[in-house]
């Protein structure tokens, strides 16, 4: 794995569509209506306005990701960051690594995983908790069928409730989704 | 929210109603659109099932192509539901770009949009069949561990 050429950072500014952007002058009503959806509405992102293009897909992708990333109880949100990261870091997604290492840092403020997941990668050495998950998060992002009962087990030995696999393996899937299509779609501008 | 057993597979599937049932708005989303653009619902099927067999996961590679064959579908389709690359210039270059951002997302470059650009696939297009393939690569990982999720202790 190249992980020079793709060099992660916490400092990312913006992210360039390779695609063109749906004009919001010009957007169809069910356009419209997929955007308004979204949870920060005060600019419209490049990001959705490429999304845009498929409205449909668009108007549940959104809350079906504000479902397995935010709703209560289950998973500890910074650890649903933590999967994410992990898959960022396989499917090579700049821009989503630098939001949700950001997240992360933010909820926890433990900029030394961060660091141990820029440096170490898929092997990075973390505390015991963190370790299960991200290793679990890296199996489950390289390959579909990696994850098998053992794996689920492992974690059931460890003291995680169905409900916090469930949101783990959702939360890991979800960005499998996430780094498909913000890393074909478009660059990370890197500050 | 007071989950009342959090290790009760059922019950922690009811909590997360709204995620499960957006999957599923979604995945009618990708495959059989309102408005599917340059891409019918029965390439669409073809490239899920393409998707699902890439991932080792036969039943829903099945149950997509059975989907497949109720629109009675060329036989070209159906082989590239079966895995194989297409002799039609337009649905070669679409397979090819589906193969890599389900296999190898990470080598995703500018030169592949360009690729399908210069095909004549549209913007819109492009959009489009990128959720697809995303979506069924979260489809896959999501039916695959929450099967051992179920029957783990």
């Amino acid at each position: 794995m190249s992980t020079k050429r793709h060099a992660f950072t916490t400092k990312v500014s913006d992210w360039k569509s390779r695609l063109s952007l749906v004009d919001l002058d010009e957007a169809t009503a069910e356009q419209r209506d997929a955007l308004s959806v979204t949870p920060s509405n005060m600019k419209v992102s490049d990001y959705l306005l490429t999304l845009a293009h498929d409205p449909q897909t668009l108007k549940h992708r959104t809350p079906l990701f504000n479902a397995i990333m935010y709703e209560k109880s289950g998973l500890p949100r910074a650890e649903r960051e933590l999967g994410a990261m992990a898959a960022s870091f396989i499917n090579g997604c700049v821009y989503c690594m630098a939001t949700h290492a950001s997240r992360f840092i933010a909820l926890t403020k433990r900029p030394d995983v961060v660091e141990a997941i820029f440096e170490q990668g898929k092997d990075a050495r973390l505390e015991e908790r963190m370790q299960l998950i991200y290793d679990f998060a890296i199996r489950l992002s390289e390959s579909p069928i990696a994850i098998t009962e053992a794996d689920v087990v492992k974690l059931r030995d460890a003291g995680f409730s169905k409900l916090e696999i469930y949101d783990l393996i959702q939360s890991v899937a979800l960005f499998g989704w996430a780094n498909r299509l913000m890393h074909s779609l478009g660059d990370a501008v890197v500050d | 929210m007071i989950v009342e057993d959090a290790d009760n597979f059922q019950l922690v599937r009811s909590v997360r109603s709204v995620a499960e049932e957006e999957a599923m708005r979604t995945e009618a989303a990708v495959l059989n659109p309102n408005e599917p653009g340059g891409l019918s619902s029965a390439e669409r099927l073809a490239f899920a099932s393409r998707i699902a067999r890439l991932a080792d996961n036969y039943r829903l590679a099945d149950l997509y192509q059975e989907q497949l064959e109720e629109r009675s579908p060329s036989a070209e389709l159906l082989e590239i539901a079966q895995g194989f690359a297409p002799a039609d210039a337009r649905l070669a270059v679409l397979a090819e770009h589906v193969d890599l951002i389900t296999v190898r997302p990470i080598d995703a470059a500018a030169e592949h949009i360009q690729i399908l650009q210069r095909a004549g696939i549209s913007d819109a297009d492009i959009v489009r069949l990128t959720e697809l393939v995303s979506f069924m690569s979260y489809r896959v990982r999501t039916e695959a561990a929450l099967h051992f999720l179920e029957i783990a202790r």
